[in-house]
């Protein structure tokens, strides 16, 4: 298959999607790096599958968001075992340890930024169509018909996944208290 | 509100955020870098055709291979065989080596005259005469034309043979990334060591022409091979007719980012540099030489004040506390042993020296009960940071050390992670150091040397110029600085601002300023409280910021450093050990 046009017709148009949605959903530097790498070789493993689907562009930003989806499940579980790691090491020396948690000096900002790890960390709890589809939709704002094109599903499923995903969020979060902005 | 909306308010507000905040401009180009390299990959295979069906191909594999094998041998038997030094002997019976870059630059070299022109990607026009060791340059858009020295050795020292930068082996008319490799070992101790290289030789077709290709290879930091550059050659003509080359042995542009150039052999090359495109009537300037003997003397004093700074020293830094602030709270410390050395044109010169750089954000309930009381001299506040640090109460975001040889940063990815958990792991060459920021050498804040050009006027009063202090200013093309300099302190620079010209304007971008000043035990002068501001950029999406720092130095002596804090290898094995990803050239 020639893919010398394939950048220019169809990833050219979304290289700043494709950088935007990946930081938003992991927010590093370094992980965006590998995410982006990771999306690239799979894009370059399945060119001819990609550039003849019927939405180029939307295969190419889920193909992003699976894998920003994917380190944020790394994440997740490294938090995890961290955590427990943490609750260990305080059992044993008492509850002054350090907390291990990113200190920010502005209160709103700590809140803001622990409520979003914690919606990621949910986020990459949900099944991955359900993932994709709320980081698609919740993160990047993506149509839902170019979802469902993404997904290979109808334009009602889409919207099922997304709305379950919120829905599940919120129930997951039921035992946050988050400051309100609203 | 109930309940519910109450926390659906705030959850969406979270997303909301996300989806709302820029990428970092660092982060951009970094990415960028990433789809740079996926795009040449990915058009260089464009042209290839698409493969057969699977069937096909098992029906047919022997077949196939039988007649590649024949046909194979005998393009083998018709072609005769080439070697490098068969190119070279071919490149060095030509006058003119011409090569035009898929980036937009162009390069055009003589052997014979020891010259070379360029026209850079960036439309930046050069003219290098090897014999004077002279280089004339135009930047687009300036109303100048600068004429300077080509290439300075540390220290000021001339050259002890002015052709010895100039291309010796023909190959390096190619404009491979090669001229230094004809250095012969030893002639000029301060080269940096060359890096192992090889050479495979290939067959390969090109547009339908049977091409010889050589591939060079280099020894990577951590004894890896990595492809550095390709050439390919005509059998018959046995001249080059196309290279591709990595772009950068920089971490800004990682992966496998190359450029790709293809050849001509004119008999006759540009005149001059307006042959290229530069103005004639620009004015021509010399910006290696001081424009007054005031400016020159008052560079020597900056330079020989920067000289007397310690070797070997310890720096901690700390932000004034501003509750008003969303930043994180970071806290900067480094060691040093050694003093780099100025090496025009390239960078400071970093070998033999030793330095570990940690910064590390500390946990809410140190920070609080502590550090924000704090009070006392800056050295018993320092102390305590780094007591602190020992007990574990603070998070280590990123190392650095330089083992005087190699560069190595470990950082933690993720946000969790304890104190000493790092997963990525980056090894490099001394070159590696430009990554070093401001803050981290006194020296670069107190005695900035005009990183763009040297000043051009000393203004000693007027408005704005404390008393007994006077201003060095610089303005280049694009870029300018004022350094506003204080004779009764060591020549330290008590306030400097960087300048860009935007829409024939030029603006304040960031500007530095000592606020207070102490002595180090043999009284040499430095800044304990400095503020940096930088401005807001919308255009280049920089956003404004005031940093107001801490600062305590405290001089040591050779056995003072704690054990091993510059043993970067074996900080490298424990990392590997634990499961860390290692980075390296």
């Amino acid at each position: 298959m020639d893919t010398s046009g394939s950048y220019a017709r169809f990833i050219e148009p979304i290289e700043d999607q494709m950088i935007g949605v990946i930081w938003r959903v992991l927010r590093d530097p370094d992980e965006s790096d590998d995410a982006l790498q990771d999306a690239l070789t799979k894009i370059w493993g399945k060119r001819r599958t990609v550039f003849g689907h019927p939405n180029p562009k939307a295969l190419i930003l889920r193909i992003c968001i699976n894998s920003a989806y994917d380190t944020l499940r790394r994440r997740a579980k490294h938090r995890r075992d961290q955590q427990v790691l943490r609750e260990h090491a305080t059992d044993q020396a008492g509850p002054s340890g350090a907390s291990g948690v990113p200190v920010l000096s502005g209160g709103d900002v700590l809140v803001e930024e622990e409520l979003r790890q914690q919606i990621m960390d949910q986020i990459a709890d949900l099944p991955r169509n359900q993932a994709v589809a709320a980081l698609m939709r919740l993160v990047d704002r993506m149509p839902y018909a170019d979802i469902a094109q993404a997904l290979g599903c109808s334009e009602t499923t889409a919207r099922v996944h997304v709305t379950r995903g919120r829905t599940r969020l919120r129930e997951r979060l039921s035992h946050l208290n988050p400051t309100s902005k609203g | 509100m109930n309940h519910d909306n109450h926390k659906k308010t705030a959850i969406d507000h979270a997303l909301e955020q996300s989806a709302d905040m820029p990428v970092p401009p660092e982060v951009q180009a970094r990415l960028r870098a990433r789809l740079v390299g996926f795009r040449e990959k990915l058009e260089s295979q464009g042209s290839k055709s698409p493969r057969p069906g699977r069937h096909w191909v098992l029906r047919s594999a022997v077949g196939i291979a039988a007649v590649l094998a024949l046909g194979f041998a005998v393009w083998i038997s018709l072609v005769p065989t080439i070697t490098l030094a068969d190119v070279q002997a071919a490149i060095e019976k030509r006058p003119w080596s011409h090569i035009v870059f898929d980036n937009g630059g162009e390069s055009w070299t003589s052997l014979a005259e020891h010259k070379r022109f360029s026209k850079g990607s960036d439309g930046v026009l050069r003219v290098i005469d090897y014999v004077d060791n002279k280089m004339v340059s135009y930047q687009p858009g300036s109303d100048e034309i600068r004429q300077e020295t080509y290439f300075h050795l540390p220290d000021g020292r001339p050259l002890p043979d002015a052709v010895i930068l100039a291309p010796k082996n023909p190959l390096e008319t190619t404009g491979l990334t090669v001229p230094l490799l004809s250095v012969p070992e030893g002639e000029v101790a301060d080269f940096p060591r060359h890096k192992q290289i090889s050479v495979q030789r290939h067959i390969d077709t090109v547009e339908g022409q049977r091409l010889f290709r050589f591939d060079t290879y280099r020894k990577g930091y951590l004894g890896h091979t990595y492809l550095d550059s390709q050439i390919w050659v005509d059998p018959k003509t046995r001249l080059p007719v196309r290279v591709r080359y990595r772009l950068s042995q920089d971490r800004a542009m990682p992966g496998d980012a190359f450029t790709e150039g293809r050849y001509d052999f004119p008999d006759t090359g540009p005149a001059d540099i307006y042959a290229l495109g530069a103005p004639r009537d620009a004015q021509i300037v010399n910006p290696t030489e001081p424009a007054t003997e005031a400016i020159k003397q008052c560079l020597d004093a900056i330079e020989q004040a920067d000289q007397r700074w310690p070797e070997r020293y310890r720096v901690v830094q700390w932000p004034v506390v501003d509750r008003s602030s969303s930043k994180s709270l970071e806290f900067h410390v480094s060691w040093w042993n050694g003093q780099p050395t100025d090496r025009h044109y390239l960078t400071d010169d970093y070998r033999g020296v030793k330095i570990r750089s940690e910064r590390f954000i500390p946990a809410t309930s140190w920070s609080q009960g502590k550090y924000e009381g704090a009070s006392g001299p800056l050295s018993v506040i320092a102390e305590q940071i780094l007591a602190s640090r020992e007990e574990g109460n603070q998070t280590v975001e990123r190392i650095q050390v330089c083992d005087g040889e190699k560069y190595f940063t470990f950082r933690k990815s993720g946000s969790g992670g304890g104190a000493t958990g790092f997963d990525r792991v980056s090894v490099e060459s001394e070159l590696g150091l430009l990554g070093y920021s401001f803050d981290e050498r006194p020296g670069y804040y107190l005695w900035p040397c005009a990183d763009i050009r040297p000043p051009t006027k000393l203004v000693t009063d007027g408005p704005g110029l404390k008393p007994g202090t006077v201003m060095l200013t610089s303005r280049g093309a694009k870029y300018g600085g004022d350094y506003h300099i204080d004779p009764a302190h060591d020549m330290i620079c008590i306030k400097r601002t960087w300048w860009m010209k935007r829409d024939d304007k030029w603006v304040k971008r960031r500007e530095h300023k000592v606020l207070e000043m102490d002595q180090l035990p043999d009284g040499q002068w430095f800044a304990t409280k400095r503020k940096l501001t930088i401005y807001d950029d919308p255009e280049e999406d920089v956003h404004g910021d005031t940093v107001i720092w801490n600062v305590d130095v405290k001089v040591l002596d050779e056995g003072d450093f704690p054990p091993g804090i510059f043993d970067g290898q074996k900080m490298l094995e424990e990392a590997e050990a634990a499961g860390a990803k290692i980075e390296t050239r």
